[in-house]
């Protein structure tokens, strides 16, 4: 059995996974995130932050004024420990507001989960009228990274989801579970 | 030329305290931050619903005790 990528940037039927305000005879069909390459400016940035003290640290401890060190051993200490708790805090938050900004589709609706979990807007499958996939960039042509855009029947709710990986094959996912799902309502009326 | 030494030796005491307090100012203001964002965490939480849950949560503890420590370290490492 095939094991469950949670880091996936598409994930069919997440295992685990819902949302605030998830109906009983709801599910998560897709849960969809940016590119995993949205997080490679932010890896390279944490890394030369991390390899910055292996040079900077012996720097500040030899620093003496009068034959008298400026920072004692305890102080460069605690710099040490403040310096790699902020680059953690750096990659984490970065690496959070990655992974909590999400377009969730489900058998019923479309949610889109933005600006790590504080933007939150919804749409009816019913409602849905177009969905469209962009790929503009030269970078987006190259790796096949893109844009969704979800059209609904309210003017201003139009789902813009950003860097998403094989746009076209998604556009196509999310407009069959939509036809399926709009099929079934006019056949049930 | 005594005089000149001196004053120059308190502008160096002076310039030095300032940047400890200044890393200690920045230092707490951090541990804020932890804290802001170990409740935008639970907010997260809240709205997804995923396996990584507790491990976030987990994750989010270490962070500010840790900032927490570097911060105890460096007061104490002024005041000895």
């Amino acid at each position: 059995m095939k094991k469950p990528r949670y880091l996936d940037s598409f994930i069919k039927y997440p295992p685990n996974t819902s949302f605030e305000g998830r109906d009983e005879d709801e599910r998560v069909v897709f849960l969809i995130r940016q590119s995993r390459l949205t997080l490679f400016w932010w890896l390279v940035a944490t890394i030369i932050l991390l390899i910055i003290p292996l040079f900077l640290m012996p720097y500040l401890a030899k620093l003496e004024y009068n034959g008298n060190f400026i920072f004692n051993g305890l102080f460069i200490l605690s710099l040490n420990i403040f310096w790699y708790v902020t680059v953690f805090g750096f990659a984490f938050r970065h690496f959070l507001d990655w992974y909590f900004e999400v377009l969730l589709v489900t058998n019923k609706r479309i949610i889109d989960i933005d600006r790590g979990a504080t933007v939150i807007s919804e749409a009816p499958l019913s409602n849905i009228q177009d969905v469209t996939s962009k790929i503009t960039s030269i970078v987006g042509q190259v790796f096949n990274i893109g844009s969704i855009v979800v059209q609904t029947a309210s003017e201003q709710n139009n789902f813009e989801f950003h860097t998403v990986d094989n746009p076209s094959v998604l556009r196509d996912t999310i407009s069959d579970i939509i036809t399926k799902r709009q099929g079934d309502k006019y056949a049930n009326a | 030329m005594q005089t000149h030494n001196l004053s120059f030796e308190n502008i160096v005491g002076f310039g030095l305290t300032g940047v400890r307090i200044f890393v200690i100012v920045m230092m707490v203001i951090y541990v804020i931050y932890t804290v802001i964002l170990f409740r935008r965490i639970k907010i997260m939480n809240q709205n997804l619903k995923t396996p990584y849950e507790r491990s976030f949560i987990k994750l989010s503890k270490l962070h500010i005790f840790t900032s927490v420590a570097a911060t105890a370290i460096a007061i104490l490492a002024i005041t000895l």
